[in-house]
């Protein structure tokens, strides 16, 4: 992999780029500051498979920059790793929702680092093994272009609120238990998902998620929650124990805005996308569980959700 | 609760020795006691501004950055009790801000610690 780290104290900076290299990861570079950082990410021809960024550094912040490299097409779904002094909520709220894929506290315990390390090597092999696929495809199909499966849990394309699956995991488990506490989840269930699928190019597949995003977001009527696709049709939020929304409310706001896309998902001979939103769900219920636990939960409770009303017939032949 | 008073460990539990740190961190440990004296003269430095009343938010800045370069590098480096006492600092200094706690009621806990830390980068000075 090719790794940029990004911290203000050349000490650390020795000790992450050392460890690295025992870890297997030779192609490192460094830079001191967000402003050397952005200078770098834009004048290397290959892009960095993965960023490590500190937050607190003087002039920008880890927590900006990761929000301008996101903004960058290339660094759209690069790992980016905050390691950080940082523990309290605040920060870790901040820099899963700029996009951060992970988060790592100081000090540095190698082995957590190592497994760390790992999963954004896993990352990065999966995204160019499927890069190799794109290019060796070329232009054949949308099918073939668009090698997700009905399973895969993708980051949809434009859906700005929206985070990786695998964030909203790993922002779960940096809260640990007892944070959590204060933590609810919801999801959504697009009932007809499958059908959908089955029915339609890959690239129109996608193009639904979008749809069905851009309506839940708007159905939302708070900025602090986090939102991925979770593959299988679902959608998971999680948010503050403060919210809320009523189901109900959620559901009827996001029929009436997929009413828009009727003609055309009746010109794509494809039925309406049918969603169902799960009730909310308190951390404190489950606290036995791991972290993570919550959002599978709050899928299944979308997913036996009755709220959704049936009255979009489906257009498929 | 967590305990931010000067632990009542041995000094060999409070400074590893180098042979247990990875030799590729050695370098990094050499750099850091190097820079030992300026830092704690830097925190002696802060502690007087704060307490002849010059700029006393800079000083508390000044230390939480200080603070923050110790914590996040000294406990894999091989000292963990200055890590320890520098991530108690760095917190205090900073959760006074977000407590919205007066700057007077932020020092009485800020300048212990300093103290304990500046106490703890001396020891390693001296081993």
């Amino acid at each position: 992999m090719k790794i940029l780290s990004v911290d203000d104290d050349e000490i650390f900076q020795y000790v992450l780029i050392e460890t690295l290299k025992s870890l297997g990861q030779e192609d490192t570079r460094s830079a001191s500051s967000g402003a050397e950082a952005l200078a770098l990410v834009q004048s290397e021809d290959v892009p960095f498979d993965c960023i490590l960024l500190d937050i607190q550094m003087h002039g920008m912040d880890g927590v900006e920059l990761c929000q301008v490299l996101r903004g960058l097409p290339l660094y759209r779904q690069v790992p980016i790793v905050m390691i950080t002094s940082q523990s309290s909520k605040q920060f870790i709220d901040d820099a899963f929702a700029a996009g951060a894929t992970d988060y790592v506290t100081k000090p540095l315990d190698r082995l957590e680092f190592k497994a760390r390390i790992g999963m954004a090597a896993r990352l990065v092999e999966e995204r160019q093994q499927l890069a190799m696929l794109t290019r060796k495809v070329g232009q054949l199909s949308d099918n073939l272009r668009m090698q997700i499966e009905f399973d895969t849990p993708i980051l949809v394309p434009g859906f700005e609120r929206g985070i990786e699956y695998l964030a909203l995991e790993n922002y779960l488990l940096t809260l640990g238990k007892k944070r959590m506490l204060s933590m609810s989840a919801f999801g959504f269930h697009i009932a007809n998902a499958d059908i959908i699928f089955d029915k339609t190019s890959r690239a129109n597949f996608v193009d639904m998620l979008g749809d069905v995003a851009i309506n839940i977001s708007d159905a939302i009527k708070t900025e602090e929650v986090l939102i991925a696709y979770a593959g299988y049709g679902n959608f998971v939020g999680v948010t503050n124990s403060k919210f809320t929304q009523a189901p109900e409310e959620m559901s009827a706001m996001i029929e009436c805005g997929m009413a828009d896309f009727k003609d055309f998902y009746a010109s794509e001979m494809l039925p309406m996308p049918r969603v169902m939103v799960g009730r909310l769900l308190k951390s404190s219920f489950f606290s036995l569980d791991t972290p993570t636990r919550i959002l599978e939960r709050a899928i299944n409770l979308a997913q036996t959700s009755r709220n959704t009303k049936l009255s979009l017939t489906e257009h498929a032949a | 609760m967590i305990d931010y008073s000067p632990s009542r460990k041995t000094s060999a539990e409070k400074v590893r020795s180098e042979t247990d740190v990875p030799n590729i961190l050695l370098p990094a440990r050499a750099r850091f006691s190097d820079k030992l004296t300026q830092r704690a003269m830097a925190f002696e430095m802060f502690r007087i501004d704060f307490n002849n009343g010059q700029n006393p938010r800079t000083a508390l800045v000044n230390i939480n950055e200080l603070a923050h370069k110790i914590a996040g590098v000294a406990e894999t480096i091989g000292f963990p009790e200055a890590g320890r006492l520098a991530t108690a600092l760095e917190r205090s200094t900073s959760s006074g801000y977000e407590q919205h706690a007066s700057i007077e009621e932020t020092w009485r806990i800020v300048e212990p610690q300093l103290v304990a830390l500046v106490d703890e980068l001396e020891l390693i000075m001296d081993a």
